[in-house]
């Protein structure tokens, strides 16, 4: 039977590229003369000058269900242009003008929307505010993290950015300038719809070596360059297994009377917003981030010295009987101390996968035994490797 | 690309000479990426936009290596702004399986067999696009998994991850659709490898 590493080594040589002639090269100024030739919509948007920062500053008006409905009738009303369906393939003009934001409309919206993220990324609630419209529906993104009867008002949006810097919040945007952060759902005469990306890392997730989690986004809609209705998708497929489900296991048992103020309720889907609330989430993130991260460290320590036996004591051959015996000694020290709730899970597994590692290692080797090349073996040392704190334990590196 | 204070200081000749270096030292790569991924009558269009973008990001653009790799992401934009339209990706799929279908070239390919490529591609195309995707970064562009997760813009340890999926299910596919085959009757009478 054909193997897993025989199977890539055919999809490698399967390169459709390799099948190709080189292309021929144009010259390069002739390029970049049909490019500006293509280019020429772009140039105003290149030259159209920042937004005026938005001059509304604190006001404000409830907004409840009854704005949230005429918001919603409004974006009903929006022609949304699906840019990415409607655009003809075979025009190279039509889709180069499309695809540019040659339209200051959109290109100021996409300034607010910059400026609005950013704003909550530093946690400067009155800075984002006035990115808002008076009307602005913003409860879907205020409800995000489960919170209920969420009415959409400024001072909830403190409470919320509040909620979200006790919560060790770390916003992550597109850093590179690749294409514009944020990419337009669809535009009327009067508003914008964006969608912005970005990762994010919450509850002391970097600290224990976890995330940032990837694929959320904001959605906002941009009227007259505010921002009339805001929600956040938070994408928790990953976050909620590794981070926020350990957390709420371990807050409910550590501290089952703080948890009732935390949580709107005992399933511990939602964040209260509150201001006891908030203080509690401040505290129990750091200890919980703080006991993950210094059990990562003495698993280091531990892995690191492990691996300096392997350097003097090993021998020449890799993964051979004393390897084993090092690995394993290296692990009853390890889990002597039980691993806390913020890296159990991962501790846990890495602690069975280093154990299986160690036995094979230990095992006599006989005729026509993988042990040092074996898909499992390799596949446990991987797992081990990403483990935060057990790299060494693999004992790659330089010998 | 810019100063201390700033300020964007690439203007007329000096951007043109950037750009003609950066589209010299990069064209083929870009052309290839876009080349694994689309059609061949796309590629062109894809290959000019990425560099369209680059053009009027060029302050912005890395130095070193890394340019290579903020092409790939602009690029990865490009090509996946094109899969995501339907009506082009259905005739996509039509091209793709016909370019799929035509035997390989003996003179090209000294090693791999036209069955084998047809089937490694097939059982690629079942995977996840971003397992896919990362499989691809890695085979094809030889990426490391930085540049893979910068490309991607996801963790290193989540390319680590897909990588190690990617890998195996693709393994996976291959022999199941390799066992299929051969139960066919004309594999029987060895008639199809």
């Amino acid at each position: 039977m054909i193997t897993d590493d025989e199977v890539v080594r055919l999809f490698e040589r399967a390169d459709p590229a390799r099948r190709d002639d080189v292309a021929p090269i144009i010259d390069a100024a002739g390029y970049l003369d049909t490019l500006r030739t293509r280019s020429s919509t772009v140039v105003t948007i290149e030259t159209t000058p920042p937004p005026a920062e938005p001059t509304n500053r604190h006001r404000w008006r409830f907004t409840a269900a009854a704005a949230a409905a005429v918001v919603a009738i409004g974006i009903g009303a929006l022609v949304l242009v699906a840019r990415d369906d409607e655009t003809e393939p075979g025009s190279d003009q039509t889709r180069v003008a499309t695809k540019a934001p040659n339209n200051p409309q959109i290109a100021n919206a996409k300034a607010v929307a910059t400026g609005f993220i950013e704003a909550l990324g530093a946690f400067d609630a009155d800075q984002a505010i006035t990115y808002l419209a008076d009307d602005a529906d913003i409860s879907p993104m205020l409800a995000s993290e489960g919170s209920q009867a969420v009415e959409g008002t400024p001072e909830e949006l403190r409470l919320f950015v509040s909620l979200l810097e006790a919560q060790g919040y770390q916003q992550i945007l597109d850093s590179r300038p690749i294409v514009d952060m944020c990419r337009e759902l669809g535009s009327s005469a009067a508003a914008t719809s964006l969608r912005c990306p970005f990762d994010f890392h919450l509850l002391g997730s970097k600290e224990i070596g976890r995330g940032p989690f990837s694929g959320s986004s904001f959605d906002l809609t941009i009227r007259d360059g505010q921002i009339v209705r805001a929600s956040t998708d938070w994408v928790t497929t990953e976050f909620s297994p590794q981070i926020w489900e350990p957390f709420a296991n371990w807050v409910s048992r550590a501290y089952p009377a703080d948890a009732t103020v935390m949580y709107e309720d005992a399933t511990y889907g939602g964040a209260r917003l509150t201001a006891q609330s908030i203080r509690l989430w401040e505290q129990h993130t750091r200890d919980y981030a703080a006991t993950g991260s210094q059990y990562i460290d003495r698993a280091n320590q531990i892995c690191n010295a492990a691996h300096q036996r392997v350097i003097q004591e090993g021998g020449d051959e890799f993964y051979t009987n004393s390897w084993g015996r090092i690995l394993d000694q290296a692990l009853t020290e390890l889990r002597a101390v039980p691993p806390p709730e913020a890296v159990r899970a991962q501790f846990d597994q890495a602690y069975a996968l280093a154990q299986q590692m160690a036995d094979t290692m230990m095992r006599p080797r006989g005729v026509g035994d993988t042990q040092d090349g074996g898909t499992d073996f390799i596949d446990a040392l991987h797992q081990v490797e990403a483990t935060p704190g057990m790299q060494e334990c693999t004992f790659h590196g330089p010998r | 690309m810019r100063d201390r204070a700033g300020t964007a200081w690439l203007e007329g000749s000096c951007k043109d000479a950037l750009f003609a270096q950066l589209y010299r030292r990069h064209y083929q790569p870009i052309r290839d990426f876009c080349r694994r991924r689309l059609a061949r009558d796309l590629v062109d269009d894809a290959v000019a936009e990425t560099f369209l973008i680059a053009w009027r990001r060029l302050e912005d653009l890395p130095v070193g290596d890394q340019a290579l790799v903020w092409l790939y992401g602009v690029a990865y934009r490009v090509v996946g702004h094109q899969w995501r339209s339907t009506a082009r990706r259905l005739r996509l799929q039509e091209r793709l399986q016909a370019i799929v279908r035509r035997p390989a070239s003996a003179a090209d390919e000294p090693v791999i067999d036209a069955d084998e490529r047809r089937l490694v591609l097939a059982a690629a195309a079942r995977l996840g696009d971003t397992d896919a995707e990362v499989l691809r970064l890695a085979a094809w562009e030889q990426l490391s998994v930085v540049d893979i997760a910068t490309v991607l813009e996801i963790a290193p340890n989540a390319v680590n991850q897909r990588l190690h999926r990617a890998r195996r299910n693709l393994a996976r596919e291959y022999r199941r659709l390799q066992s299929r085959q051969n139960s066919t009757p004309a594999a029987a009478k060895g008639g199809t490898r």
